[in-house]
């Protein structure tokens, strides 16, 4: 179980059970109004479009795990499409068997966004409250890396759902997002207004957190100072990055 | 010649109708309003103006004429060049320069203020300002000069200590020569209270 001292509880709840619960009553509802036959292929749609969704972010991110879960999306629909009686068993049993393998993935947390616990983790030093946000990025300082350090540490980052890279001509972006959806379908044009961490090619580093994540914490943090401790844990996960120390950066996430 | 000066004189030369009557007043060794108009076939009042304009600058002397009891005034072409000269720099004053180099700053808290950031997101493009509230509410966007905004990139958050503007320069990698243009925003910045100072 998650335990975030420094960020709102509430609202990580409802981010996961709102959804279900609206899904439930979205299947119920169309079964009384539409029947059956048109809520089987109308979930099937659905499925084949989440099918899609999980086969960008597997492109994106090279996560392996996503196999699974586009797998999972294609035999659903599958199994309950009339395709073929003979197929429909061996359909079944391949979701029942994905399923497991997604319940597995869910319980050790292979395809999480990590975004609220970066968020917690930069704003756990953080002891001060003086509020002083501002609506535009922070210079942190500097930082010792090559540009291929950069990128290699990005690449790994999207893997693991960490953060999502822009590279640009001297500089790497990283994105923390909740709603990495966006990004892999290159929607967001501008996203230089959400929270991210970027590395120029001079060593320069800077920071910018965005308003909508800063109202995720409970307390108005000192806001100078949580952009230097975000700052600081992406230049410690640089570090273990280059001291082949990368399972050491998901133990720290995965510790809360 | 102050700027002030330089910009009425500037308008009445820029008239369509003062060639004109520039060559009327060389020609004529005086000449009253009522004439010039009459000849320019511009209204009287119109032609009054430009003439008081004139001579407040000293380009024509006036003299009153008494006729019938009726006094009016002829004007006679005083100066037959004349030029404008403006001294810009005396449009910027260097010792604001002083007083504001001893400012140390910082961004305000809830200063209301909206930073644009530039693509390369190392320093500030623009930033707009709110004034006042509700419907009368009015809205304003400076563009900034790349050495404007990387200082405002530098500028200390509203929560750290307050800083010299030469260290912020010096952070920013400005150079010292273009301190004018820096200022020029830092005064904007404090007359819009984005910025506090000690």
């Amino acid at each position: 179980m998650k335990v975030m001292l420094k960020l709102k509880q509430g609202k990580l709840l409802l981010s996961v059970l709102l959804p279900l619960v609206g899904l439930i009553a979205l299947y119920f509802l169309l079964k009384m109004s539409v029947g059956r036959e048109i809520t089987r292929y109308m979930l099937s749609a659905a499925s084949f479009v989440f099918a899609i969704y999980h086969f960008l972010i597997l492109l994106r991110t090279r996560n392996f795990w996503y196999v699974i879960s586009m797998l999972f999306y294609i035999f659903l629909p599958l199994t309950l499409l009339p395709v073929n009686r003979n197929l429909t068993g061996i359909f079944g049993i391949t979701t029942g068997i994905l399923i497991i393998f997604l319940f597995y993935m869910l319980f050790t947390r292979k395809i999480q966004f990590w975004n609220l616990e970066i968020l917690e983790l930069a704003a756990r030093p953080v002891d001060e409250s003086s509020d002083g946000f501002t609506p535009r990025p922070f210079p942190a300082g500097k930082a010792e890396y090559s540009r291929q350090d950069v990128v290699d540490i990005s690449r790994f980052l999207a893997k693991h759902m960490i953060a999502f890279p822009y590279f640009k001509e001297e500089k790497v972006f990283l994105l923390i997002s909740g709603n990495l959806l966006i990004h892999f379908l290159f929607l967001r044009k501008n996203y230089l207004k959400d929270t991210f961490i970027c590395f120029d090619d001079n060593g320069n580093l800077s920071v910018n957190i965005s308003r909508k994540d800063y109202q995720k914490y409970r307390e108005e943090l000192t806001f100078d100072q949580l952009c230097n401790s975000l700052a600081d844990l992406f230049r410690n996960f640089l570090e273990l990055y280059q001291n082949d120390e990368k399972n050491r950066i998901l133990e720290i996430i995965r510790s809360l | 010649m102050n700027f002030k000066k330089a910009s009425e004189l500037a308008s009445l030369i820029s008239r369509d109708y003062a060639e004109e009557f520039f060559r009327l007043l060389v020609k004529y060794k005086d000449i009253s309003a009522s004439e010039a108009a009459s000849r320019l076939n511009i209204h009287i009042q119109t032609a009054q103006t430009f003439l008081e304009g004139l001579h407040s600058h000293g380009i024509v002397l006036k003299k009153e004429i008494i006729e019938k009891k009726r006094p009016y005034f002829r004007y006679e072409l005083k100066k037959g060049i004349f030029s404008i000269d403006i001294d810009l720099f005396s449009l910027y004053n260097i010792n604001d320069e002083q007083k504001i180099l001893k400012w140390k700053i910082r961004e305000k808290k809830n200063s209301g203020v909206v930073f644009g950031t530039s693509r390369e997101s190392d320093r500030i493009s623009s930033v707009q300002f709110f004034i006042g509230r509700g419907r009368t509410r009015d809205e304003r966007k400076i563009g900034l000069t790349k050495n404007q905004g990387k200082f405002l990139f530098f500028l200390p958050f509203p929560t750290e200590p307050y800083k010299n503007i030469a260290d912020i320069m010096r952070k920013a990698e400005i150079d010292k020569n273009i301190l004018s243009e820096i200022l020029d925003i830092i005064e904007i910045l404090d007359k819009y209270n984005v910025i506090e100072k000690t």
